[in-house]
């Protein structure tokens, strides 16, 4: 029995985190990010590898319906927990394991989900009829924008539809990404997210650790060297070019590969300030037909590379935006 | 046939071993009973089931592929009786090889290669 | 090496091949620490078994309406498969069968993949798996063909389909050294079976793991060691192909074979630091530059085979 408890004790030293994170909760999300990095956790790709649901910032009703949806799908034993802001981080998250570690199943009674049907067929662009299935992106996946929802009609992982929900944004939602260091550290966020999309796990590991230490009142010259090393080898990577070049090429921003460089290119030249990008409910209003025919990943990539910040959508959305 | 009497005895192993793992893992979990749930979607809940005909673009390729699939039948003894035959058998598979090739450079013109 | 080996073999084989297993998960886990800023550590060396404690002490899962057979079957054929494959891999020069076709048989348990992360993916009644899961379909369309050419270049070359005999014939020069580009081949094949590295949309974050999305327990435990496991096997075949089995100076043949096969599983793992090649392109590369070149080896193979007489 003393080997069992041990293996308990072990099991939870490094939790796996699933993050429901409310648009503008940014600055607690980072600490989060840093935390589990530092401390050798991970953020989980799906709810069936999570030991504990996060819910960051404040979630409205649609959101808090996202998270009790996931919180019924994770494997016991599981924790939930919330946070506000940044302060709390590091002192809730040190508990974590000790509370995995006093989980005591409970009588659950066993959950009664609603049947859905079989998939139907539809049209499709070379008019053939296949099957169609229609299937949420976001607003929890990883690399994710948050409070973005975008559901897909798919064939095989082929995009037909697309329409764009927005969650979480209320009257009190403030955008995080305001003045000079943040902006430069928002470009290197996006880099990370764009480069964790398209696997390239350590380059977008290295952009979070220059992110963290540009917020954190790092020296400029110094990140900038940083990254200015890095973006050469993002811009010389075959592979990554291979898979970004060409992807949705947009009038004023470039293609997929050429924001990438562009937003490491800005921080090494330590000026972001100049030219703000389209704002977020125009590239919102684009994306459905942006992602029209294209695959699953390309889908995924091409999301990653407009850096959508949902805070920054001025009016709260009520039913959000529709488009098809 | 005495060579698959170790063969099987391995495959009879790694089932154990596979065995063995859910064992342990019923001995030690918390919670035995698994977890009945929707599948993951981000957050949503299903609108049908996922289990469909799959649309594959690719379907073209898997033609491309079986014709190379059977010529591989021959690859693998053809490999042990070159030094035997001589050159006669390397000039008539790798003429075979060549038409296949032509098969290959005729999809890829015709955009079999791509889909997106 | 007419007689079968001796049956404490078959014990052998799980115990190095799963050892070799965890030192590739081993060895991932340092990198990405080291790529975390985080010290290499003991702790992070044996992060994969505290890993697979955590597995083992959570709860199983399964998706609503699951094929509970198929997945079942997925999950855990790829550990057998990968079992089996190894059996005509030599360490030193005791097999557990030197099987008369022992590249062939390698090639039928290594392609058995195609159905059983398939299964895995299908079987979860999810959209995100069954998306891995054809991804995996998709990714093998490409890079089997090539593989299987560059599995005949060393049989061409010793004139024998048993392993046994293809170490023998490098007694003068590796395999590797005048067959470089199957054996380049080869290795991309095995990234690709393995589904690791720049091969890994299967299973990738962008479909939330993709075939790995909806298991959790000792599923995922079961099915995360399967998949290390196809990469040592793969690392270990590469030895008596192409690297000489077990011969070197000094150290014991045993040991060399080992040595060889840790150096080959640290490349494949080290492959992770790249991105990942998109589907369609890797059908592009794979049809139009690796197949013609690999073919193009073969063809040279079997010249100098002739030359030879």
């Amino acid at each position: 029995m003393d080997l069992i408890s041990a293996l308990r004790r072990a099991a939870f030293t490094r939790p796996n985190l699933l993050l429901v994170v409310a648009p503008g909760a940014t600055g607690p999300r980072l600490a989060m990010e840093r935390f589990t990095r530092e401390h050798g956790w991970s953020l989980a790709d799906t709810a069936a590898d999570a030991d504990a649901l996060v819910e960051i910032g404040e979630l409205d009703e649609p959101l808090t319906a996202v998270a009790e949806v996931l919180w019924r799908q994770l494997p016991r034993p599981a924790v939930r927990l919330s946070l506000g802001d940044e302060v709390g981080v590091g002192e809730a998250l040190a508990r974590l394991p000790e509370r995995l570690r006093s989980w005591r199943p409970t009588d659950e009674p066993s959950e009664e989900w609603p049947e859905p049907p079989m998939a139907d067929r539809a049209p499709d662009r070379d008019g053939l009829r296949l099957d169609v299935l229609r299937v949420p992106l976001g607003p929890v996946l990883p690399y994710w924008p948050a409070g973005l929802r975008l559901v897909v009609d798919m064939q095989g992982d082929v995009v037909q539809f697309a329409e764009v929900e927005l969650l979480g944004v209320t009257g009190r939602t403030r955008p995080y990404w305001t003045g000079e260091t943040r902006s430069a550290a928002r470009r290197l966020d996006a880099a990370a997210r764009l480069l964790g999309v398209a696997g390239w796990t350590a380059m977008s590991t290295r952009c979070q650790i220059l992110r963290d230490r540009l917020l954190a009142g790092g020296t400029g010259t110094f990140v900038a060297t940083e990254v200015d090393r890095l973006a050469r080898r993002v811009r010389r990577s075959p592979l990554l070019g291979a898979m970004l070049r060409g992807l949705a090429p947009l009038p004023g921003l470039g293609d997929a590969h050429e924001r990438l460089s562009n937003w490491l290119a800005e921080v090494a030249r330590a000026s972001t300030a100049d030219e703000a990008g389209p704002p977020v409910a125009e590239l919102l209003n684009v994306l459905p037909d942006v992602v029209f025919g294209a695959e699953l990943s390309v889908v995924r990539l091409i999301v990653a590379s407009l850096d959508l910040d949902i805070a920054e959508i001025t009016e709260p959305s009520h039913g959000g935006i529709s488009h098809g | 046939m005495g060579w698959y009497v170790p063969v099987m005895a391995l495959a009879a192993l790694g089932l154990a071993l596979v065995g063995a793992t859910y064992a342990i893992g019923l001995l030690v979990t918390v919670q035995r009973r698994p977890l009945v749930t929707p599948p993951f979607l981000a957050g949503g809940l299903p609108r049908e089931h996922a289990v469909s005909r799959f649309h594959v673009r690719w379907y073209v390729v898997t033609l491309l592929f079986l014709a190379f699939d059977m010529e591989m039948v021959f690859m693998y003894p053809w490999a042990v009786v070159v030094a035997e035959v001589g050159v006669e058998a390397v000039v008539e598979m790798f003429t075979f090889l060549a038409v296949l090739l032509a098969g290959v450079v005729y999809v890829w013109r015709e955009g079999g290669l791509r889909w997106t | 090496m007419a007689e079968p080996a001796p049956m404490w073999t078959v014990l052998v084989l799980p115990i190095v091949l799963g050892g070799l297993a965890l030192f590739a998960a081993s060895l991932n886990g340092v990198l990405t620490a080291v790529a975390s800023g985080r010290r290499a550590t003991l702790a992070e060396w044996a992060e994969p078994l505290r890993a697979s404690a955590r597995l083992l002490v959570r709860q199983r899962r399964t998706t609503f309406r699951a094929d509970v057979v198929l997945r079942r079957v997925g999950i855990a054929g790829i550990v057998v498969a990968a079992l089996l494959a190894s059996v005509p891999t030599p360490l030193g020069g005791v097999a557990v069968a030197d099987l008369p076709v022992g590249v062939v048989w390698f090639n039928a348990m290594e392609i058995l993949l195609w159905a059983l992360v398939w299964l895995t993916g299908w079987g979860g009644n999810s959209a995100f798996s069954l998306v891995g899961g054809y991804r995996f379909l998709a990714q093998a369309l490409a890079y089997e063909l090539p593989l299987m050419f560059a599995l005949t270049a060393p049989p061409l070359a010793a004139d024998s389909l048993r392993v046994g005999a293809i170490v023998q014939a490098q007694q003068d020069v590796w395999f590797a050294l005048w067959m470089p580009l199957a054996f380049l081949v080869y290795l991309i094949g095995i990234v690709g079976v393995a589904f690791w590295g720049p091969l890994s949309p299967p299973a990738a974050a962008d479909v939330a793991g993709g075939v790995t999305a909806e298991l959790s327990g000792a599923d995922r435990l079961v099915f995360l060691a399967g998949r290390y496991l196809m990469l040592a096997a793969g690392a270990a075949f590469a030895v008596p192909l192409f690297l000489g089995g077990g011969q070197g100076p000094l150290l014991p043949a045993w040991l060399w074979s080992l040595l060889k096969m840790a150096a080959v599983l640290a490349v494949l793992v080290w492959l992770r630091r790249f991105s990942l090649v998109r589907a369609e392109r890797l059908m592009s590369w794979g049809w139009l530059v690796l197949l013609p070149v690999v073919l193009l080896q073969v063809l040279v193979v079997g010249v100098v085979v002739l030359l030879r007489g």
